[in-house]
């Protein structure tokens, strides 16, 4: 229970810090500020699945399941996918920062507002 | 047969970036996926209405522990729509094309992005959903900014940070929906009976679904990122958005909605309710201010997915049925528009409203097609926009939400407003003196017309007849919880 208790704590700073650095005007808090709350919901979904040590999900032989109290492998299954998907778009993310920091010419977000009429 | 449309096209775009470097060839290529993705969508549509839906599980998994698609009357009603979008903007495409595009992966990118959104449509597993909304966002932000502009560049980056923190949002809210029940499959978890205890938190975890599938779908307070973006594109891109993109959110609302949510609905109406008023509201306003031709259209796309939210929050057989009516009838004529304002770029050089004119005089059948296509976003009879609207004030009436009929009608008014102001600038008033004009070859004349009469066309068969047998076939399938359930989980495979 404590080591639930203490997971669910390191998600709510996780996601406390994440918000707080993504109201920043800067662009790249922003961004760090994102992929913290990407951490944040992965290892939510690792605690609200259930946190078991010690007992790996392989059915002995001679049954035909894995023991009850097992630890969940779909839950880490979905954490892989989310964090592979998650490095991709971020990479797209830091590439596309550096292109807006370099055609507007600021990392100020509130300056950001300049409204091109023409292609 | 069902896995085809995620297969055809990103095995389309494998070939497409074999073609890299000759464009001609990778055109008519595109062209040709384009054509084939239309086909499978049609036969699919007709085999689920003659048939009932077809599943299928992935891997040979067994539901719900594998990953199951199923493809009935909503899912395959929304491909046909894509490819009925999709190709017309596909042939607008030629018209516009000139290498630029190409070398910057432009045909390879929008056929992933249809594998996404067809992967969307067909799943019944939440996470998988979540991927292949993945899949659809990662292209999306690539077409969105392909030349590099800097207003594509801003509008751009507002998209991406939108559109990531909604990501994460959805994946609290499958991590969390796991945790408490622990399956993600959508007809698993529609015959689960949730312990009175935990309802609480089923209602919480709707709350975030409801929330990721708002900023997707551009509802009010977090809609800002559609108008930044989408007027900054390439012309087609541009089209493929306004029609496609924002379906897929309000889909994944009617979807979840009728069949998760039911028991949540507690939640889910009056927040879709209070969400979708201001929605039309602000959206519709947003675009009477506007001086340029694709941000009034951006903007009205913000109104009417207050529309589709309204009917969908209203819910039952009349709303349902209006919410699918509505999606249809707006891919279809709002794309239109998009891609008549790409004509008007081309034949006038500019979309800012003040520098164009005299379309009325110089290109009669553009004009035309362009009236009959804004008088059915406005709500004429007998266009694809009267039944719509007409649909949905009917059901808000019969569900007792005077106040919403009133503001849809209300909301339909000055969407007319703005419709006539974009004919009187464009299409009636005399072209200004410096505005620069271009002669069309006749090739490049059928490649901008023949998209906006396919367009015209169907917007008009949708408004003239064969929507209501459609939108009712569509909400037949959906309203029943225990038909899907059988066919996702009863294994009944083909």
């Amino acid at each position: 229970m404590t080591v639930e208790l203490l997971f669910s704590l390191a998600v709510g700073v996780l996601f406390a810090s994440g918000l707080y650095l993504m109201l920043r005007r800067t662009v790249v808090r922003l961004l760090i500020g994102l992929s913290l709350i990407g951490n944040a919901a992965n290892l939510l979904i690792f605690v609200s699945a259930g946190l078991r040590r010690g007992v790996p999900p392989i059915a002995p032989e001679s049954a035909s399941a894995p023991p009850l109290q097992a630890a969940d492998p779909l839950a880490q299954a979905l954490i892989l996918t989310a964090i592979v998907i998650s490095f991709g778009v971020l990479g797209f993310a830091l590439a596309l920062t550096d292109r807006t920091v370099q055609t507007t010419g600021t990392d100020d977000l509130d300056r950001m507002t300049e409204e091109e009429p023409e292609p | 047969m069902i896995l085809l449309p995620v297969v055809l096209p990103l095995f389309a775009a494998a070939m497409l970036m074999l073609l890299h470097a000759r464009h001609r060839a990778q055109r008519l290529a595109a062209l040709a996926a384009h054509a084939a993705y239309l086909v499978v969508a049609v036969l699919l549509f007709r085999s689920v209405l003659r048939d009932g839906p077809i599943a299928a599980s992935l891997g040979g998994w067994p539901p719900p522990f594998g990953i199951a698609f199923l493809a009935d009357a909503l899912s395959s009603t929304m491909m046909l729509l894509t490819a009925v979008v999709a190709f017309p903007i596909a042939v607008f495409s030629l018209a516009l094309a000139d290498g630029r595009w190409e070398r910057q992966g432009y045909h390879p990118l929008v056929q992933v992005m249809l594998a996404g959104v067809s992967g969307a449509f067909l799943t019944t597993d939440l996470f998988n959903l979540f991927v292949w909304f993945e899949v659809t966002l990662i292209s999306s932000f690539v077409l969105l900014t392909l030349g590099n502009r800097p207003a594509q560049i801003q509008g751009g980056f507002k998209y991406v940070v939108l559109n990531l923190l909604s990501s994460v949002v959805f994946l609290c809210a499958a991590g969390l929906l796991y945790g408490t029940t622990g399956t993600l499959n959508l007809a698993d978890l529609a015959q689960r009976r949730i312990p009175a205890e935990d309802l609480w938190l089923i209602g919480l975890i709707g709350v975030l679904f409801l929330g990721t599938f708002s900023i997707k779908s551009a509802l009010f307070p977090l809609f800002f990122w559609l108008p930044a973006a989408y007027p900054t594109p390439a012309a087609p891109v541009a089209a493929l958005f306004a029609g496609v993109l924002t379906k897929v959110g309000v889909y994944a609302i009617l979807r979840t909605g009728s069949v998760f949510f039911a028991e949540a609905s507690a939640v889910w109406t009056p927040a879709l309710l209070a969400l979708s008023v201001p929605t039309m509201v602000v959206g519709v306003f947003g675009a009477i201010v506007q001086t340029d031709w694709r941000r009034i259209l951006a903007f009205h796309s913000v109104s009417q997915v207050g529309y589709m939210a309204a009917a969908a929050g209203i819910g039952g057989k009349a709303g349902i049925m209006a919410a699918v009516l509505f999606m249809v009838h707006h891919g279809l004529v709002k794309s239109a528009l998009f891609v008549a304002a790409g004509t008007g770029w081309r034949l006038g050089g500019s979309y800012r409203l003040d520098r164009l004119g005299g379309f009325a005089r110089s290109h009669a059948w553009f004009a035309a097609l362009f009236l009959v296509l804004a008088f059915s976003l406005a709500g004429f009879p007998p266009s694809s926009g009267f039944a719509a609207k007409l649909a949905a004030i009917m059901a808000a009436l019969d569900g007792g939400y005077g106040w919403i009929a009133a503001t849809m009608v209300a909301t339909g008014l000055f969407t007319l407003y703005s419709m006539v102001k974009i004919w009187n600038e464009a299409f009636w008033k005399p072209p200004p003196e410096a505005a620069s004009h271009r002669e069309l070859g006749r090739g490049e004349r059928i490649l901008l017309h023949a998209p906006l009469a396919w367009f015209a066309a169907a917007a008009l068969a949708v408004g003239l007849g064969w929507s209501p047998a459609l939108a009712s076939s569509t909400q037949a399938g959906m309203q029943d919880r225990d038909a899907y359930v059988q066919a996702v989980l009863g294994g009944k495979s083909r």
